[in-house]
């Protein structure tokens, strides 16, 4: 473990420096984070513009949903692990996971951890203002026990997203391809966007699998709403403890498939 | 042995498209495979500190013999052990005494001063400061490259990424060395330091070097012992120097003369492949070429004499046209 | 003859690879069922919006998985990464064919592709949410809003290449290109239809070309547009085209001069 820290130590250096050099990539990255992280309010005041409530969520609800999806997905998710993933396909398709499988520590860390977007935490801080912002003109109170219940559930809502999209990318192992499947991905998060009560009005059963995506804002953003009750909490942490298991069983079986580029 | 490769078998599962629109309309909805045997039922065992030339020509197999060695692909069949481990299972003790360089391959940082990839790699490989400064050292003398080290590695010549690359490979002083086409798209000067670094690395560390090329020179400057591969099956594994005797029939007489000589008496020597007044060039058959080079000196006014071997890379091109005698 | 050719051998490309347009519609799909979904929460309050009922606006959600799929393009993407960055431009440039007409026949297999995809997907969708997809077209309507589709999808086509092509200066377009996405989701009718957006967004959404892409030709086909509107629209469409083709021809001769090539 202590041999992890220190490879990951040396990864944030790693990629403090490349921030130095492309100065500009970074100003790029932080704009189109922000202004996506307002396109989510934007959206969701369009959405919400004829009614109060929708799926028995307020409109404030929403708007605290959306806050905590900029805080965790659009913030934290981003810094840690999307341009790891953008690069996913790349990887296997060129032959890159070559050079990360003859080195002595798990593929699945180096994969997942490798880079990190550190204008992703702009996003975070704002998403911090936004939402309590939000909370303080509803009212809500952010106790210690919300923000303490809050960072936990959090925790547990990253490693469900984190393990659903390693699950469905290591698919690229037998579909190289597929370099948009990130796309669907992408595409997917948005649902945790939402009430979970819109996944069941889908009236699509194939849907129900993406049933753990509505877990992972709703059920942090109802700790900070003070909804929150214990079976959601541990149908969070299960899930969210099953999937990681599911996605290291997934991908020490696929690599047996992998087949590397050409030489 | 510290390798030790038994009816190795690796197939790869290819889709076969019928050409033409019609046959992408069906391959919408239902496609053929077969299998592409990359590696078909290869045996062999390399002793620790040799050096080993791989060569075949495209597609014949090597570098999927390689990764099985290194544990990157699954075999379909066969049995691998590499100092002692399955190579597949990539067990982490495993993996810290072996590397393997792919010529077109970068694991250096692009961005970044090839040191701060080296700093990486050092803890992954969980190697002690003081270890890590001596080779650092060591190979950056050896390779020539101090000055260069803190250089954004995307401004370096490919020559130098490619010494960095080596560095970043060997910082762990592995046992086993993998080399897939080291020296490509290098030119001649490159060419030939790497050549002489590897030599370097395998006396003085008794590293074991495996090594994959198309350029005959790195086999001949490097390889006592030659596998050559083609469609997936070993044609020949032994000494260069056997290859030589084995399928090279003939040996070339080349015959410089002190005043012109009459074409018809030389003819009679042997198999003339050019000739001038002054200068005659002969193919003579192997256990004949000291006889008939006595006679040109005897019977003629010679002036200089030669004698060579035929090209390596001649005696290959024949053993894969199956020109030669099989192995 | 050659054109066919060609398009005849990348619409072989498009079967080969046949699980990209798939997912692409795939998101289409996700999306447009999402908002859908979310809608049909806010009908449950109220039943009538601006003269969109929960049939209608249904209707106009299936048909936005076949507008999506059909219009909305990315051919800045391949263009700036194959042929800008990586100097693929060179080879192209060399081509006896005009780089508009190559790129718009490698587009145009995967449109029809995904086109067609997406109206097997949404015609499969119309069971399972009981809709019932109603069309009012006359003839001439329905041959008007052919028109509206053709011109929306080359002005997709030339807005998307004049994107790309902002790389020639700018050696990156990330940030150009994600602004475009958030603009085109929010006005050209993807997160609700355009006269269902708030007040000024509505307004903007009017001025801006995007609306004139997806929004009308989906309205178009749903039979909902008159045929004054209809004729308006086109008038509009046709000035943004030719808006757009000044800007591609003055950009493509201005940045080829730009241009510099890459060596390996």
């Amino acid at each position: 473990m202590k041999r992890y820290f220190s490879i990951y130590r040396r990864l944030l250096m790693l990629n403090y420096h490349r921030v130095l050099i492309h100065k500009a990539d970074f100003l790029t990255g932080l704009t189109s984070s922000i202004l996506w992280g307002i396109f989510s309010i934007v959206a969701m005041y369009i959405l919400t513009s004829r009614s109060n409530s929708v799926f028995g969520w307020s409109r404030t609800d929403l708007f605290v949903l959306v806050g905590v999806f900029n805080i965790l997905i659009g913030g934290i998710y981003r810094t840690l692990f999307s341009r790891n993933f953008d690069r996913f396909t790349h990887v296997i398709q060129r032959g890159e996971l070559d050079g990360l499988l003859l080195k002595p520590f798990n593929t699945q860390f180096a994969l997942s951890f490798w880079y990190i977007s550190y204008y992703g935490l702009v996003r975070v801080f704002l998403a911090i203002i936004y939402t309590t912002f939000v909370l303080s003109a509803a009212h809500i109170a952010i106790t210690v026990v919300s923000f303490v219940s809050f960072f936990i559930l959090g925790f547990f809502g990253l490693m469900v997203l984190y393990s659903f999209w390693y699950l469905t990318l290591t698919c690229i192992i037998w579909f190289p391809d597929l370099y948009n499947l990130i796309e669907l991905l992408y595409a997917t998060d948005n649902i945790s966007r939402y009430p979970p009560q819109l996944l069941g009005a889908m009236k699509f059963a194939p849907f129900l699998v993406l049933f753990p995506i509505t877990l992972i804002v709703s059920v942090p953003a109802k700790a900070l709403l003070h909804t929150v009750t214990l079976s959601d909490l541990l149908l969070l942490v299960g899930i969210a403890l099953c999937l990681l298991y599911l996605s290291k069983i997934f991908w020490q079986f696929a690599l047996r498939y992998y087949t590397s580029a050409s030489g | 042995m510290i390798i030790s490769v038994n009816h190795l078998t690796k197939y790869y599962e290819v889709h076969q498209k019928e050409p033409g629109f019609s046959g992408s309309l069906k391959s919408l909805f239902h496609r053929k495979y077969y299998d592409a045997k990359a590696v078909d039922d290869i045996s062999f065992e390399i002793e620790e500190g040799e050096l080993v030339g791989f060569i075949g020509p495209n597609g014949a197999g090597k570098t999927t013999t390689l990764k099985c060695l290194t544990g990157l692909l699954f075999p379909t069949g066969g049995k691998v052990s590499v100092l002692g481990y399955t190579p597949f299972e990539r067990k982490h003790p495993y993996l810290k005494q072996i590397s393997l360089v792919m010529g077109q391959k970068n694991q250096l940082w692009w961005d970044l001063p090839a040191i701060d990839s080296f700093l990486l790699n050092k803890e992954i490989y969980e190697i002690p400061d003081d270890t890590y400064k001596k080779t650092i050292d060591e190979l950056s003398s050896l390779l020539d490259v101090e000055d260069i080290l803190q250089v954004q590695v995307r401004k370096l010549s490919l020559g130098q990424r490619m010494k960095c690359e080596l560095i970043a490979a060997l910082i762990h002083n592995p046992k086993i060395l993998f080399l897939d086409e080291p020296t490509i798209g290098l030119d001649v000067i490159m060419q030939q330091k790497l050549r002489e670094f590897i030599k370097t690395y395998n006396e003085k560390y008794n590293a074991t070097i495996i090594l994959t090329s198309h350029y005959m020179k790195d086999v001949e400057e490097l390889c006592k012992r030659i596998i050559i591969i083609d469609h997936g099956k070993i044609l020949y594994d032994g000494k260069l120097e056997s290859i030589v005797k084995k399928y090279a029939k003939s040996k070339t007489i080349t015959a410089v003369f002190e005043k012109p000589v009459a074409l018809e008496k030389v003819k009679i020597l042997g198999e003339l492949v050019s000739f001038d007044p002054r200068k005659a060039i002969f193919s003579v058959p192997r256990n004949k070429s000291n006889v008939i080079a006595s006679k040109l000196l005897e019977n003629f006014p010679v002036e200089d004499i030669n004698i060579e071997e035929p090209n390596i890379e001649e005696i290959i091109r024949d053993v894969f046209s199956n020109k030669a005698s099989s192995v | 003859m050659r054109y066919l050719r060609l398009f005849s051998l990348y619409f072989q490309n498009v079967f080969s690879h046949r699980g990209r347009p798939l997912v692409y519609v795939s998101t289409y799909v996700i999306s447009a069922l999402i908002y859908l979904t979310f809608l049909q929460g806010v009908f449950h309050q109220n039943a009538n919006l601006n003269t969109w009922t929960l049939s209608t606006v249904t209707s106009y959600y299936f048909i936005l998985i076949v507008a999506a799929g059909t219009l909305m393009m990315h051919p800045e993407v391949p263009i700036f990464r194959d042929d800008i960055e990586k100097g693929e431009l060179a080879g192209r440039l060399l081509k006896p064919f005009s780089y508009y007409w190559q790129r718009f026949n490698i587009e145009l297999p995967v449109r029809i592709f995904q086109g067609v995809s997406g109206a097997v997907i949404a015609y499969l969708l119309t069971f399972i949410y009981h809709a019932n997809l109603q069309f009012h077209l006359t003839f001439f309507t329905a041959l008007l809003a052919f028109i509206v589709i053709l011109l929306a999808y080359f002005m997709c086509f030339t807005f998307k290449i004049i994107l790309a092509l902002t790389a020639l200066w700018t050696t990156e377009i990330r940030g150009a290109q994600e602004l475009t996405d958030i603009l085109v989701t929010i006005f050209a009718g993807y997160i609700v239809p355009v006269n269902l957006l708030p007040g000024i967004l509505e307004k903007v959404a009017y001025i801006l070309p995007f609306s004139y892409i997806i929004y009308y030709p989906v309205v178009a086909v749903q039979g909902r547009l008159a045929i004054q509107t209809l004729f308006s629209v086109i008038g509009i469409q046709i000035v943004w085209l030719c808006i757009l083709g000044v800007i591609f021809h003055l950009m493509w001769r201005k940045g080829l001069m730009q241009y510099s090539d890459f060596g390996q």
